[in-house]
């Protein structure tokens, strides 16, 4: 329905722009020939829009929680198969524990103060990883020392490098014959995995925690 | 015992460009905060294209989920909200279009040919800020309604309304436009803004009285 020659008012407008009201052709139509009608419908979407941005809730706990984990799950299971696509497939993928932090207060290895490198150690079954946490001259920079040693007198597969999950930014980094890789400079630590990649196998670790006590 | 990290660090900047930098890099702090600061957006997105509760909730994860897959597309980090608006509004088309398989097709090509572009979600974003402070200039009976109507996270419909502030049902859709226009004015004043245009029925109702 319209006014006098065919126009619609504001409530009108309204009506149509929060669906009460279907938006038919002629309103549709209506609209493509007249530019103060359809100047008032945008205005009408703004400030609807306006109000119901304004009227939104902050995300509940839980379902913020629940979403963490669901783009943790993921991103660690994209960055696997990101890997997999780069480097090639492997014939096997193990996940490592942390068994050692230097933070823990349990651990009979702590640090003294904030200064002393931050250690962590991974494992696995047949692998033990040992990460050393470097804070470099440059504020917000950390070089990680790390060493990726066999168990049961086992020998390290060749050609190793480390990678950076979800960090496509970086290259990656190679280890030594004795499994030693060192990354520079590396910003954002907290939240990041790890992998360390060989021919025919691949240690996960992760997520790194903070690097600090909160 | 492990200690278990905290998700709660301190970031390293609040400056967009910084807080862009550690959603790529994976930052737990920074996507905590990139799900409460965005969240209100992604659920008021879901709102506009007629989601219930629950399918706000899974367009909340999902769009969540894209943005994290596809951060370091994002090229101005200025633009997060419109970027993220953007997501949710074509997630939540889809999420429409799914709960009514074959129908409603032509509502949900309605609702695809009105996306606000990057500029308007930023215009939007910023005048939502200015809402509150407007509604305090238009008087109880408009402010108590237009809370009702668009600010109520229980989303009463009319005869709720109508019984909540005691006015007639037939008089709310007329007292909300009524109200609207002056809430336009008075965001006008609030944010700087020209005063709106009319609508062609205004315009030819003032023609009619100088004739």
């Amino acid at each position: 329905m319209t006014t006098g020659r065919e126009h619609y008012d504001w409530e009108q407008i309204l009506d149509r722009v929060e669906g009460r009201i279907p938006s038919d052709p002629g309103f549709r139509s209506h609209l493509e020939s007249c530019p103060a009608c359809a100047g008032a419908r945008a205005e009408a979407e703004r400030l609807r829009d306006a109000l119901l941005l304004a009227g939104a809730k902050e995300p509940g706990p839980l379902l913020v929680a629940s979403t963490w984990a669901a783009i943790l799950e993921d991103s660690v299971s994209r960055g696997v198969r990101d890997l997999a696509s780069g480097i090639g497939a492997a014939a096997k993928e193990l996940w490592a524990t942390l068994t050692a932090d230097s933070l823990a207060p349990s651990h009979a290895v702590r640090a003294a103060d904030q200064a002393t490198p931050r250690l962590l150690v991974y494992e696995t079954p047949d692998y033990s990883v040992s990460l050393s946490f470097i804070p470099t001259e440059e504020k917000g920079r950390t070089d990680i020392l790390g060493q990726v040693v066999p168990k049961n007198a086992m020998e390290l597969p060749e050609g190793g490098e480390v990678r950076i999950a979800n960090r496509p930014d970086l290259e990656a980094y190679r280890m030594s014959e004795f499994g030693e890789f060192r990354i520079s400079g590396l910003t954002r630590i907290e939240g990041s995995h790890l992998t360390l990649a060989f021919p025919e196998m691949r240690i996960h670790l992760g997520p790194l925690p903070a690097l600090r006590e909160s | 015992m492990i200690q278990k990290p905290s998700i709660l660090l301190q970031m390293r900047g609040s400056t967009s460009e910084e807080h862009v930098e550690d959603l790529r890099a994976g930052n737990a702090a920074a996507w905590q905060r990139f799900m409460k600061e965005q969240g209100r957006i992604i659920l008021a997105v879901g709102r506009r294209v007629g989601l219930d509760a629950s399918e706000r909730d899974e367009l909340f994860q999902n769009t969540c989920l894209i943005a994290y897959r596809s951060i370091g597309q994002l090229k101005d980090p200025e633009r997060l909200s419109s970027w993220v608006y953007s997501i949710a509004y074509r997630t939540g088309i889809e999420l429409a279009r799914r709960r009514k398989p074959g129908g409603g097709e032509e509502e949900m090509q309605r609702l695809a040919s009105e996306e606000p572009s990057a500029d308007e979600v930023l215009e939007r974003v910023e005048l939502a800020r200015h809402v509150r402070e407007g509604l305090e200039k238009v008087g109880d009976t408009c402010r108590d309604l237009l809370a009702q109507l668009y600010l109520q996270a229980d989303e009463p419909s009319y005869e709720e309304i109508s019984r909540r502030l005691s006015m007639p049902i037939g008089s709310i859709g007329p007292t909300r436009a009524r109200c609207l226009e002056k809430l336009r004015k008075a965001l006008s004043s609030v944010s700087g803004r020209e005063q709106l245009p009319t609508t062609g029925a205004e315009e030819a109702d003032r023609s009619d009285r100088l004739s």
